[in-house]
């Protein structure tokens, strides 16, 4: 099996999945969510929650101001396709679900992030904040496949 | 030939005619000298460069061998930078070039001479040689230090070692002479060239 | 062996290249921090690919990408050396950049809530084009972000050009989702929306191929792509020109003059027109040269950049100064592709974003700051906030240091480039850099001890 012939750009949608299934996790053992082996998981989907409140999805390393051309050739821009186009649909789904649609994407994205916060300093969570922080997690691993 | 005192050399950077740049403490202005700092950068003689100084080593022979003139130049001394705050470690019988902190620019009418400040030399830390500083130069200048004591010491850039102290002379340098100076404008030490002039005294085969 | 054991072999191979990179000295402030956000990172892919399904070739080569990524940053940590850069000028820039990249919203904070500032690594690559400046992506797992700063090694000690890292910091502002959005708004709503040119990408496409007014360089320019590479009007934005990227360079472009000042303008155009001298590149990400330095040009003196008077003599090097970089702005109203009340707007906007970060907005230049320096340089004397003078106290005269005189590098420098605009033959761009360089090094002394006297300590 090879693992380096793959074209597509990164999703990460295995690790967001394997991410977002901790974060469920340590919303029923918070003691879990403090300490070195929680604090990237828990930082990559704040991360993950910051491009969605803000609809910046970019992630792409630029050029130099003076590498005008690659490797001093003209050549043509390689097209890829956008990475986040799954993981925004989950994002979606799972806000949907949790929330409902009426409910913005901001106030949705502040709500999961205070509890993120908290987790990271094992303080208590308000009883609905666990519910929604729960199932926005499993619905968001569900929807990535 | 008389030394200038403290309000001799006060009234001398205040009409600028002497410049020693920055005193960033009032207490770098001595009775009839000045305090300089050390600066950041280290070049240290690297033991296995060389089996031994020979002035030899320094008379052009060879302009084909670009590289072994070089290298030599280069692996003479190893260069450390040491930022503010970092200790630089100086063992017993090392010899080490640093540049000052301070620029100094010597007006013609004036020689300065270098020495190690008193405390440090009680430490076991030397500053002995190319004590003089002639008329004209400008640039850093470069404090050889050397531990005599039998323990290391360790430096940080920014301390006072050195002390600099100023003569006024009779008869004004010439601003020629002053050009062919070597080291004028630098701004970090490096290896002088021994035999400058002398070449005449090394023997013939040597320069082969 | 499989690939889950494949990338677990790798995972301990890194660890030990992880290892072997505490041997260096590669920072001023140590190692300490690069070492176990690596070793976190490491530890936490290790996690990952022993919970994925060896036959999951997804996720395996998902962490594959992962662990390159993270090779890639050790290899960087471990090639850098202190010796290889300008310490004294870095030491300036993290200052900026750990305020300007800081991201506000992270679970990753101190004791007292605020949030921990990037982790600013500095290495010196081959190429004069190599200014870059690398930032983690956001889908890189990480508890703190790491940037890294690239130098060109031919030009370690060119603090005067140095500047140009005010762009690359551009784009690593741009790299936190927060600013993304905020910046992004900016530039679409103030600067593309109401540009002639830039409101769609049919527009641009006419604007470069409409060639009864297309500069001849420029035609020249798009002859040689469609001979190359088949690239015309009817694909040169699917297949050429990545409009999005452009956008964000005219963005940093604008952060990096009212970061550094005019020196970020004078290292632009000094350094952009050595590499493209007609200034008619059209670049894939990059938009054309004589473009991005009109607008700068423009920008610099809607800023009042060149209207500050000094003394006579001083006066002839900056009038000098400003001459050379005019003659960079190409007369062609074609490249002109903003207006001045665009520039202004966006500079008004971007000026109010820059100043909520502290040191990241260049204080406007007054002659009583850049004069004194620039009369230094003259000189030949390096830069600095010093001056000695004797004052009577009692009857007598006294030394009276000024101690309280706190120099911003960004006005070393812009005195450094006035100074080798005069025409000296004494002092030509090498010495004046160099004794810019070694001003901003005495200047840090002079800041640390006026913070120990502030203390009350000397």
């Amino acid at each position: 099996m090879s693992i380096m012939s793959v074209s597509r750009p990164d999703a990460s949608t295995s690790m967001y999945k394997h991410f977002a299934s901790l974060i469920s996790s340590y919303v029923d053992a918070p003691a879990n969510s403090v300490g070195a082996d929680a604090a990237i998981p828990i930082e990559s989907i704040f991360k993950l929650l910051e491009m969605y409140r803000f609809n910046a999805f970019k992630d792409e390393s630029r050029r130099g101001a003076l590498a005008l051309r690659a490797n001093g050739h003209l050549s043509r821009i390689s097209k890829t396709p956008s990475w986040h186009g799954s993981v925004l649909n989950a994002l979606n789904n799972a806000k949907i679900d949790t929330f409902g649609a009426e409910t913005s994407t901001e106030d949705a994205v502040i709500e999961l992030e205070t509890v993120l916060k908290k987790l990271t300093k094992n303080q208590a969570l308000e009883e609905n904040h666990k519910a929604h922080t729960r199932n926005f997690f499993v619905q968001f691993g569900n929807s990535l496949g | 030939m008389s030394a200038l005192s403290k309000i001799d050399i006060a009234k001398r950077l205040d009409d600028k005619s002497l410049t020693v740049s920055p005193l960033i403490n009032m207490n770098q202005l001595g009775e009839s000298s000045i305090d300089l700092r050390m600066g950041t950068v280290v070049m240290l003689a690297r033991a296995g460069a060389q089996s031994h100084v020979d002035p030899a080593a320094y008379v052009n022979r060879d302009n084909t061998n670009k590289h072994e003139l070089k290298r030599k130049k280069q692996q003479k001394h190893e260069r450390f930078d040491i930022p503010f705050t970092h200790p630089f470690l100086l063992h017993p019988g090392t010899l080490a070039l640093v540049p000052t902190l301070e620029w100094v620019k010597i007006p013609q009418d004036i020689q300065a001479i270098v020495t190690a400040r008193s405390s440090w030399a009680r430490e076991g830390l030397n500053i002995a040689t190319a004590t003089i500083v002639n008329p004209g130069y400008c640039g850093i200048i470069t404090l050889e230090l050397a531990n005599f004591g039998e323990i290391p010491i360790t430096l940080y850039p920014g301390l006072r070692l050195a002390q600099m102290a100023f003569y006024d002379i009779a008869t004004p340098a010439k601003i020629t002479n002053i050009k062919t100076s070597q080291f004028n404008g630098k701004f970090e030490p490096s290896a002088g060239d021994i035999a400058d002039g002398d070449y005449c005294f090394i023997p013939e085969h040597q320069k082969k | 062996m499989d690939a889950r054991e494949f990338l677990l072999n790798e995972c301990a191979n890194l660890n030990t290249v992880l290892e072997e990179t505490l041997r260096y000295e590669y920072g001023v402030e140590g190692s300490r921090i690069f070492f176990e956000e690596c070793l976190n990172r490491l530890e936490l892919i290790e996690q990952l690919i022993n919970a994925a399904s060896p036959t999951s070739s997804t996720a395996l080569s998902e962490y594959f990408y992962k662990l390159e990524e993270l090779s890639s940053l050790i290899s960087r940590i471990e090639r850098s050396s202190l010796k290889e850069y300008s310490w004294p000028f870095l030491e300036e820039f993290k200052e900026i950049s750990l305020s300007a990249c800081t991201d506000p919203n992270t679970t990753q904070v101190d004791e007292n809530g605020n949030p921990y500032p990037p982790q600013v690594h500095v290495l010196a690559e081959g190429g004069l084009s190599s200014y870059l400046i690398h930032v983690d992506g956001r889908r890189i797992p990480s508890k703190r972000r790491i940037l890294t700063i690239f130098f060109p090694r031919t030009l370690k000690h060119y603090v005067l050009l140095h500047p140009i890292l005010g762009h690359e910091m551009g784009h690593a502002i741009f790299s936190i989702a927060a600013y993304e959005g905020l910046l992004d708004k900016v530039v679409e709503e103030y600067l593309i929306q109401k540009s002639r040119f830039f409101t769609s990408e049919s527009s641009i496409a006419e604007w470069l191929y409409t060639t009864s007014v297309t500069p001849k360089s420029v035609s020249i320019f798009l002859s040689v792509i469609e001979a190359e590479l088949e690239i015309d009007q009817s694909n040169v934005m699917t297949d050429y020109i990545d409009f999005v990227a452009w956008k964000e360079e005219f963005l940093c472009d604008f952060i990096g003059l009212l970061m550094f000042g005019p020196s970020f303008l004078a290292a632009q155009c000094d350094l952009l027109y050595s590499i493209d001298s007609t200034g008619s590149e059209i670049g894939n990400y990059h938009p054309p040269t004589a473009c991005r330095v009109n607008t700068m040009i423009a920008a610099a003196q809607i800023l009042g950049y060149d209207t500050l008077k000094f003394d006579t003599d001083i006066q002839i090097a900056v009038d000098a100064f400003w001459k050379s970089i005019l003659e960079k702005k190409q007369l062609d109203s074609w490249f002109d592709v903003f207006t001045n009340d665009q520039i202004q707007t966006t500079l008004t906007k971007l000026s109010a974003f820059l100043s909520t970060h502290k040191k990241a907005l260049y204080p406007q230049p007054t002659t009583e700051r850049i004069q004194p320096l620039i009369k230094q340089v003259l000189k030949k004397i390096p830069p600095v906030g010093y001056e000695f003078k004797l004052k009577t106290v009692d009857g007598e005269l006294t030394p009276d240091l000024a101690f309280d005189y706190s120099v911003d590098f960004r006005d070393i420098l812009f005195a450094g480039w006035i100074a080798a605009s005069a025409g000296d033959p004494s002092l030509n761009f090498e010495d004046a850099n160099k004794l810019c360089e070694y001003g901003i090094l005495q200047q840090r002394a002079i800041k640390m001890m006026n913070a120990e006297v502030n203390k009350g300590a000397v």
